[in-house]
């Protein structure tokens, strides 16, 4: 086989794709083995109803399916969207090769569509790896023109990707290099709760069911879904249809290819900026007395280098933002004010233990400096003990709402504070148990050894919440009922202990993962 | 007779093949001693067991009379490590890194304040004291470790290549440190590549290959061990390792 020409688009590209091989996850038997169990169950017994759908001609014609699929498909791109924008913004911050190829006589814009290129598959990844799952079935029945879902997904990928990148210029231009990296990176992270958000909405609106019905039925009326309706588009293409597949592809294709023709010019010059954006303004202050006691210092320096480190913030933050609009519907008065401060109490408890987990995690696990703190004289136990005050010590601010909730119920503020102390203390014992030591940049893909603890925390602060939902109730009954259901996070919490990370060796050592010396 | 600073009797350690074999020294108090070797020698899994980050498996390790194996805590307090990738916060300023560092040796805040004070200005950083270490170039960031490892005033120093990625004047600067240092009687402890570094400040120099102690002495003994009077320590140093090597 001819090799590409060096410095051709496909000789970049596969450059890129070798990098992104290697620094994948490995291949594990246990995954594939599990993977193909899923695979087989879904051909043996989904694939009849998943098939019989794929192959009713009149599906494809409904108004109905089409509004749900744009639903769907504008959910998968907010998501795709979310991701595409911080990978474009980083794509002009991590050096890694970047210096190198730049450097080189191959040009900038070249560089750029590979890169934007290999950013776009990468957002459609995982959405192409669980539609393989579905797709099998189908196929194997005969549904070949299902295929079609593969080009859809990748042409939103493209697109997405096209969107980030301009997203990205427009956050240059306006916010220079400095800010545009954090900024770009909250930005993504609001994208993908954006549309999570928007569906919340409704439910603030007094008879929301009525109006949301009253809506749908009024949209169905007037055809705007109709076969013939570019909104009936997507629907079609998934289902193979040529003009609505060839019609969406070839926009996402000019629009990307635009994106990056318009990126393309200044990339150099943008990535060159964003070399030297390290520097801040730095005002000088008087010096201030140094604290004196080991237990003081290490908590203020975990609070600080978390509250420094905005990008990690939001992504702790995240799941609150996603319950927050739930949580204020649970400050409501009425006949179901009952119910909804059991929500407010048990949501509080849900978010109380994963923050406190993904802080704990961060202080503990994600130690930037483990030899320094191996070397000091100070023992293993006082400084995670210190970590994990720390890591608990930000969730002082849902007194805030549990104030707001005592106001108005009383017993469910004291169910709710009774929850969020067990769920976060739970989650951060858990990530004591289980510490893995990690850089911080691997917070967003936890690394594989971290799949117990996490399933686990979430588990426990499942079953802390649903027993501080029925202790909010207050009767006699239902707080007899609440201590039993504690029982359960009790016992999961037992069972993790049981199974927690027996090393003797010493923590914060990097030796876990990278050997300091290698022999010959 | 003064208790020696450091003792290490019959050290070793093995990974797929020993990285440290039956390796003894002694340095006593006030000295600079630097521990030569070719890549892979041995060198930094000596220096990263007397610090207490690797356990040796079989040795003993006395640090000014404190056994570091059965009481690693106050050997600890009497000892800085310096490695040759600074550790630092990157998100902390030198002054907030010095506060956590003396806070970590149980310095007093207020001596500490005024240890930071002189150390910063000593090594021209007091102008950056209140920048972020992520914005600092390497031989910076290696003057605020170099910094961290004496705040807390310790009696054994223990550096690893502390002079890669240093420019001509911070090499000297920090040459100039460590010679000030070993006058006031802190105990040195250094590997360098560079053998002009260790002819020109080490007292003693100790040759390790493959985890052994092949020679040890000051220059003139060294030389008189490899059979060549008057030469170089670079001609001494591949004199020495040449058999092994071969």
């Amino acid at each position: 086989m001819r090799r590409p020409t060096p410095g051709s688009v496909p000789w970049l590209m596969r450059h890129e794709l070798r990098l992104i091989l290697r620094t994948s996850a490995q291949f594990s038997w246990r995954l594939a083995a599990a993977l193909g169990i899923v695979l087989v169950g879904l051909v043996a017994y989904g694939g009849a109803p998943l098939a019989a759908a794929a192959a009713d001609r009149h599906l494809m014609a409904s108004p109905a399916a089409a509004l749900a699929a744009d639903l769907t498909l504008a959910v998968l791109f907010s998501l795709m969207l979310s991701q595409a924008l911080s990978m474009t913004v980083q794509a002009f911050y991590e050096r890694g090769d970047l210096d190198l190829l730049l450097s080189s006589p191959v040009s900038p814009r070249r560089v750029l569509f590979v890169r934007c290129a290999s950013i776009a598959f990468s957002t459609v990844a995982v959405y192409l790896f669980i539609v393989t799952l579905l797709l099998a079935a189908v196929v194997v029945r005969g549904q070949w023109r299902m295929l079609a879902t593969y080009p859809l997904l990748l042409s939103m990928g493209l697109a997405a990707t096209g969107v980030g990148l301009l997203f990205a210029l427009g956050l240059f231009a306006t916010l220079g290099p400095r800010r545009t990296r954090t900024f770009g990176q909250l930005l993504a992270a609001f994208t993908g709760a954006f549309i999570v958000l928007a569906f919340q909405i409704p439910q603030f609106l007094p008879h929301h069911q009525a109006i949301i019905a009253q809506w749908l039925a009024e949209v169905l009326r007037r055809g705007w879904f109709a076969q013939s309706s570019p909104l009936a588009w997507p629907l079609r293409a998934a289902f193979g249809a040529p003009g609505p597949l060839l019609g969406l592809a070839g926009l996402s294709i000019a629009f990307f290819v635009g994106a990056v023709q318009v990126a393309g010019r200044r990339f150099g010059a943008l990535a060159s900026a964003a070399a030297g954006a390290q520097t801040r303004r730095v005002r000088s202050r008087p010096p201030r007395p140094f604290r004196t006691g080991l237990r003081s210092v290490l908590i203020h320096k975990e609070l600080r280098l978390i509250a420094r480190d905005p990008l990690l913030l939001s992504r702790v933050l995240l799941p609150v933002l996603y319950l927050i609009p739930a949580m204020l519907v649970s400050f409501s008065r009425g006949p179901f004010a009952s119910m909804a401060a059991a929500i407010g109490a048990s949501l509080l408890t849900l978010i109380a233990g994963q923050v406190a987990g993904n802080l704990a995690w961060i202080t503990i696990s994600a130690e930037d400096a483990p030899d320094l703190l191996r070397c000091a004289p100070v023992t293993r136990s006082l400084t995670r003990r210190a970590k994990l005050t720390a890591a608990v010590i930000p969730l002082g601010v849902l007194a805030i709402p549990i104030g707001v909730l005592a106001q108005l119920h009383p017993w469910a503020a004291v169910a709710a504070a009774l929850g969020v102390a067990a769920s976060a203390l739970s989650n951060a014992c858990i990530q004591l148990w289980y510490e893995k030591p990690m850089p911080r940049s691997a917070f967003r893909r936890r690394p594989p050894g971290a799949v117990l603890p996490t399933l686990g925390g979430l588990l426990v602060a499942l079953g802390w919440a649903a027993a501080a939902a029925m202790a909010s109730v207050g009767t006699r009954n239902m707080v007899a009922i609440a201590a039993a259901v504690a029982l359960i996070p009790g016992m999961l919490l037992l069972l993790l202990w049981l199974g927690r990370n027996r090393d003797e060796r010493p923590a914060y050592s990097r030796q876990l993962i990278d050997p300091p010396l290698a022999p010959p | 007779m003064a208790t020696a600073a450091l003792i290490v009797e019959g050290l070793c350690k093995r990974f797929s093949r020993p990285a440290v074999d039956h390796l003894h020294l002694v340095l006593p108090p006030g000295e600079l001693y630097a521990l030569l070797g070719p890549n892979g020698a041995g060198k930094t899994t000596t220096l990263r067991m007397i610090v207490g980050l690797l356990t040796p498996d079989r040795g003993v390790i006395q640090v000014f009379g404190t056994d570091a194996l059965s009481d690693p805590i106050g050997a600890k307090r009497l000892i800085a490590w310096l490695p040759d990738e600074p550790m630092l916060y990157d998100k902390l300023t030198p002054l907030e890194y010095l506060e956590f560092v003396a806070g970590l040796w149980g310095v007093n805040g207020a001596t500490a304040a005024a240890r930071a004070d002189e150390l910063l200005r000593w090594l021209e950083l007091w102008d950056q004291r209140d920048q972020r270490c992520e914005e600092f170039s390497r031989g910076m960031k290696q003057k605020v470790a170099l910094a961290g490892a004496l705040i807390h005033d310790p009696k054994l120093l223990i550096l690893d290549e502390p002079l890669s990625g240093l420019d001509a004047a911070m090499a000297r600067q920090v040459k100039d440190l460590l010679l000030e240092r070993v006058k006031q009687g802190t105990t040195v402890i250094l590997t360098t590549h560079i053998l002009e570094v260790a002819e020109r400040l080490a007292e003693r120099i100790g040759i390790i290959h493959k985890g052994r102690l092949l020679a040890e002495g000051t220059l003139e003994e060294l030389r008189r061990q490899s059979g060549l009077a008057g030469s170089t320590l670079e001609d001494v140093f591949l004199q020495l390792t040449a058999p092994v090597r071969a």
